[in-house]
């Protein structure tokens, strides 16, 4: 073998090395990156969910009011029943609100009533699904009295 | 002297070198071409899932102004979405803004809107590079001033321009100014002639005619250094949330209507919906309450209430139009309402 062909066949292998190393390092960077997207995903599904838990907490077809004056953290139990008949007839308002989730309210104390489901547009397949659980009392204007329960917002991302 | 061979040996191993040296050099060049994509798009992205945070945010608490740091970059806003470089959202709350709000600050500010209960809370954003300029002198105009935070960029004149003696508006740089006229003051009132460099669509006018509960609003826009003759339309507004409302929306064409009318469109189909859950519980509490006058209270709320629900049910499809109705009803619940905490019944709302 020539002494030119031994320096062109040395320059490949150099080459090639260089090639496979930054592939490697290729490969690399592309593994943190994808695991970085995942992290930012459930991150950007975690605060999905909160901000629908969020919103269906402050939603006024559901809030307490005493001469308008909104109070926090109380559902309405006259509105609340017919919200939940109204609100899945009228589910293509709320799907921009709510997106893919279910939304409900269970009485706890003292009685322990479930209320119909508010707001369902939970998918046959699903990635993540997570639960938010709201404390809320639960007013009946009509008795003049309060019960305790939860608001339940399950998020899901596809 | 070296022999021919070696020449071509030596001219042979640069061309190599140049060729190997190029094909590294555009491996590199389209990785960092491709990152820069990818990170444009991510940074546009980001700002996209901050800015629903924000709009969450500032919808669910009322009456909050947040002066909110950005990234430089431009979001133009639609009738239920916005856009950030190309990456469009839907807006899941009702957001009256600019077509455009740049630089690296975002006003958010929101507003109940109470008819008279609450049936949503408005969402105002807005750049602190927009300027706003009030001008008039009656109990609305002061209202409205009154109501609108300082941090947004506005100036108010409360005086009466006449043709013979405008009001002369000096150009402050800002990429849209918004002129919103009270009682009796109309466009050639106000000498724009400084800022006839601006594009005719950043420089508007609102013409308001009417009190706090209820009006006609006339939306107008600049032609060269002067104000376009004609107005661009009529809309109207129920209650100040709303007016404020078209102080900070525009009235540009988004498909086959205009932006602020779109808006209140879906302002109307909340109204309705929220209505009709108020009359099913007056309802529910006229059969249930023992109290006779409190049955008849809640009886006649119920009226009122399905009468709302009925009349925004239009509104939702075909505003711009009157709504001396809506008011009228509106005025009677409050008064319902009253008379139902005076009789110690329960609250219609």
């Amino acid at each position: 073998m020539k002494k030119a062909q031994i320096q062109m066949m040395e320059t490949i292998a150099i080459l090639f090395v260089f090639f496979i190393l930054v592939g490697f390092g290729f490969v690399f960077y592309a593994r943190i990156l994808k695991s970085s997207v995942t992290t930012q995903g459930e991150e950007q599904a975690q605060l999905g969910a909160i901000g629908i838990a969020q919103k269906a907490a402050f939603l006024p077809e559901l809030q307490c009011s005493e001469d308008n004056i909104i109070k926090e953290g109380c559902i309405d139990i006259l509105k609340l029943n017919k919200a939940s008949a109204i609100i899945p007839v009228n589910q293509e308002e709320y799907s921009d609100m709510f997106g893919f989730s279910k939304i409900y309210v269970n009485e706890i104390f003292p009685g322990n009533t479930n209320w119909p489901t508010l707001y369902d547009n939970s998918p046959s397949n699903y990635k993540t699904k997570l639960v938010t659980h709201v404390p809320i009392s639960l007013y009946d204007a009509t008795l003049k009295s309060y019960s305790f329960g939860v608001l339940v917002v399950e998020a899901y991302t596809k | 002297m070296k022999s021919k061979k070696g020449v071509v040996e030596v001219q042979f191993n640069w061309i190599f070198i140049l060729i190997a040296g190029a094909l590294i050099l555009a491996f590199f060049i389209s990785l960092v071409a491709k990152q820069k994509t990818t990170s444009d798009l991510s940074a546009k992205a980001k700002i996209s899932v901050d800015l629903e945070a924000i709009l969450t945010g500032a919808g669910s608490s009322r009456g909050t102004v947040n002066i909110i740091d950005i990234p430089k970059a431009e979001i133009e806003f639609y009738c239920g979405s916005y856009m950030i470089g190309g990456i469009s959202r839907d807006a899941k709350e009702i957001i009256f803004a600019p077509s455009l709000i740049k630089g690296t600050k975002l006003i958010a500010w929101s507003l109940g809107w109470d008819v008279p209960y609450r049936v949503t809370n408005f969402l105002y954003l807005t750049s602190p590079e927009a300027r706003y300029i009030l001008v008039g002198t009656g109990d609305l105009f002061l209202e409205i001033n009154k109501t609108i935070p300082d941090k947004i960029n506005k100036e108010w004149y409360p005086t009466k321009p006449t043709d013979t003696f405008p009001l002369i508006v000096q150009s402050k740089n800002n990429y849209k100014v918004k002129f919103v006229l009270f009682d009796t003051i109309i466009t050639s009132n106000v000498d724009i002639s400084a800022l006839s460099k601006m594009p005719d669509d950043d420089v508007t006018a609102i013409k308001i005619n009417g009190d706090i509960n209820s009006g006609e609003i006339t939306f107008y826009k600049k032609q060269g250094g002067s104000w376009k003759g004609t107005g661009e339309g009529t809309s109207y507004y129920l209650g100040k949330e709303s007016l404020i409302g078209a102080i900070f929306s525009e009235y540009k064409d988004i498909e086959t209507e205009k932006v602020y009318d779109c808006i209140m469109k879906k302002a109307f189909k909340r109204l309705d919906i929220v209505s009709q859950i108020y009359a099913s519980r007056s309802n529910e509490i006229k059969n249930t309450v023992t109290d006779t006058t409190c049955a008849g209270i809640h009886s006649s709320a119920n009226i009122d209430l399905i009468s709302i629900s009925d009349i925004s049910a239009a509104l939702s499809q075909s505003f711009p139009n009157t709504l001396n109705d809506i008011v009228g009803k509106a005025s009677n619940l409050k008064n319902l309402n009253d008379n139902a905490q005076s009789y110690s019944c329960p609250l219609i709302y």
